[in-house]
């Protein structure tokens, strides 16, 4: 018998004899600990997703700048020493001025060039930014000490992780406050238009770019304050961006290209789907599994759960 | 009207001069330049403009913007460093070519249902897949990311020297009999617009992928010589997601769908990285340590500039400069 079956098989028969209420609990536990991470994720693939509602670019430096998040929380935690929950604001406008230098520098000189170019542009600004890491930071992986780090509450025979658990309420909050301002506010309505269609929303008297480098420094600051959340929970490195890139494109195709609800769903999504198939499976298995949801939605839902039909 | 007389014969040798200036002075350079180091960066040369040239097929004739080649690459690698041992060098380099080329017609049957940028992801998503696999799940096979160790095909290492220069000119000339037969102007059809290729009773579909599939083969090819003059492979290295990225770049900088781009970007990227990292190295410079970083901040910065200002890619403005140059 192979390790892995022998390590099923083993927690197969623990489960069953000792514990007969554990297999439910545990189902219940990992998809809370599913949706706790995917609040994050769909913060990042809002973030995506606004960006290419909007202007219909890919960007593939959306995990580099979510890293840019955490480091801007790193260095600032470990020289002032304050939670990390307290430099929210300063993430956020860091990434936010990134965004939008890197917008009326970068991409609104691409904006009408071909996808290929603009994949290649933003590949190429994620690269920039994951080496300048690497010669700033090193590529060691970094990571907080907090106190509270370890502690959990419990609430209904479930536990949920602190860290976890506030990351997860500010990522709803901010959730939220996204939702408001795309709905209520002059900018937000602008935005949808633009996502409508460009060229009338033009003519009808939007000042497009101005709303246009607006939206990519808002979507580029969510993925960074998605960073400063994620923090306290995971560890930092150069590199850790590509992966979130990737994840961003699933939870972002998942809930309709565009669509900044199905993003969100998406990405709560996702969160429990890694979840339940890391544990039930085993660990690659949630990564394995969630490209395979990927490539099935691609094919069979191109337009994802909420999206419009693709043009 | 004056009618140009075609000659009879076959090979037309003005076509062929400047290629076989290039084959002559490249097969007799390591007679006069010992220097091994220099030997090895034009061979990675060699390589990476090898595989520009198999992407170029799919990615600058037809069109599709592939950014999972490491899929075919890694598949060509792990195929010649599981059979080499117990079929030989030939059969294994023969599978090599065969398992990526076959296996990129149900990949190319799942993704050409998908364009533009949904086609993009859905190719990442299969080489994510591949490398997932090749860690963890076919870990007795693979031995997953402890890394597999590879058979050499060369005796001596000096001979991949060779080795390569003729991978690149074999992937060249496939490359631009393709561009120059009737199946390339099918695939320069569909690139510029699909459906107006369909109209004409182009079966968009099918020469998509006849252009994957010969495009696969080659990267495949190379992924086996790679693993081979490496002498060891672990799945993140020949199915990550890095690689795919850098033959990509390497075409879009040297310009995209140009028979000679894909050497350009490979030298231009190989000697900034290489270069960069050697003589980096040997300064001190504080901020600049850690000179490998560095040198691709360099490379990045370097894609990002070239897709600022010259979108078609150093040939393509060299194209444009020559044109200048003839009108005025």
């Amino acid at each position: 018998m192979t390790k892995a079956g022998a390590v099923k098989c083993a927690r197969s028969f623990f489960a069953n004899q000792y514990q007969p209420l554990r297999r439910s609990a545990m189902f219940l536990q990992t998809i809370s600990n599913g949706l706790l991470i995917g609040s994050l994720y769909a913060l990042v693939g809002m973030g995506m997703a606004i960006i290419f509602g909007t202007m219909r670019i890919i960007n593939f430096a959306h995990g580099e700048f979510m890293m840019i998040g955490m480091y801007v929380t790193y260095s600032i935690c470990s020289a002032f020493h304050v939670d990390p929950y307290v430099t929210i604001p300063a993430s956020f406008l860091v990434t936010f001025a990134l965004g939008y230098a890197a917008f009326k520098g970068l991409i609104a000189k691409i904006m009408l060039s071909s996808d290929m170019n603009q994949i290649l542009m933003t590949a190429g600004i994620s690269m920039v930014l994951t080496n300048l890491a690497q010669m700033k930071y090193t590529s060691d992986q970094l990571t907080l000490n907090l106190d509270y780090a370890n502690k959990s509450v419990k609430f209904a025979n479930i536990q949920l992780n602190i860290p976890y658990l506030i990351s997860f309420i500010i990522a709803i909050v901010i959730t939220i406050l996204i939702f408001y301002f795309i709905m209520r506010t002059e900018t937000g309505r602008a935005m949808r238009a633009i996502s409508q269609n460009r060229t009338s929303s033009f003519l009808m008297g939007i000042h497009v770019e101005k709303v246009s480098s607006f939206v990519f420094a808002i979507g580029i600051a969510l993925a960074g304050v998605a960073g400063t959340l994620l923090l306290p929970v995971y560890r930092v490195s150069p590199t850790v961006g590509g992966g979130f890139t990737l994840l961003a494109f699933v939870v972002v195709v998942l809930g309709g290209m565009g669509s900044i609800e199905g993003a969100a769903l998406g990405g709560f999504i996702i969160g429990v789907v890694q979840a339940l198939s890391a544990y039930y499976l085993g660990g690659s298995y949630g990564d394995l599994i969630t490209y395979v949801v990927f490539l099935l939605i691609l094919l069979l839902k191109p337009s994802g759960l909420l999206g419009r039909s693709r043009s | 009207m004056q009618i140009k007389k075609q000659s009879g014969f076959p090979i037309d040798f003005k076509k062929q001069t400047g290629l076989a200036v290039f084959i002559v002075f490249f097969f007799s350079l390591p007679f006069f330049m010992h220097n091994y180091f220099y030997q090895e960066i034009i061979l990675l040369i060699f390589l990476y403009a090898g595989l520009g040239c198999a992407w170029n097929i799919l990615g600058g004739y037809t069109g599709q913007l592939s950014l999972g080649h490491a899929a075919y690459f890694g598949l060509g690698a792990y195929a010649y460093a599981l059979s080499v041992d117990s079929l030989g060098i030939i059969p294994a380099i023969i599978l090599a070519w065969i398992i990526p080329a076959v296996l990129a017609i149900p990949i190319g049957w799942i993704t050409f249902r998908l364009r533009g940028p949904y086609f993009a992801l859905g190719t990442i998503a299969f080489a994510q897949i591949l490398q997932i696999l090749a860690t963890d799940q076919l870990k007795d096979f693979t031995r997953g990311s402890a890394g597999l160790l590879v058979h050499s095909i060369m005796p001596q290492p000096q001979y991949y020297y060779y080795l390569m220069l003729a991978f690149f000119i074999v992937s060249f000339l496939v490359m631009r009999s393709v561009a120059e037969s009737k199946l390339g102007y099918y695939l320069m059809a569909i690139r510029e617009d699909e459906n107006t290729a369909q109209v004409v009773t182009i079966n968009t579909t099918w020469y998509k992928n006849v252009a994957l599939f010969i495009s696969a083969s080659l990267t495949g090819i190379g992924g086996a010589f790679y693993a081979s003059m490496l002498g060891m492979i672990e799945p993140v290295t020949v199915f990550g997601i890095d690689l795919s990225n850098e033959i990509v770049f390497l075409v879009i900088l040297g310009g995209v769908g140009t028979l000679w781009g894909p050497l350009v970007g490979a030298v231009l990227l190989q000697l900034s990285s290489d270069f960069l990292k050697v003589y980096l190295g040997s300064m001190n410079i504080p901020l600049l340590s850690d000179s490998n970083a560095f040198a691709f901040f360099l490379y990045g910065l370097l894609i990002v500039l070239v897709v600022r200002f010259a979108p078609d890619g150093i040939v393509g403005v060299l194209n444009r400069w020559i044109r200048k140059w003839r009108t005025t």
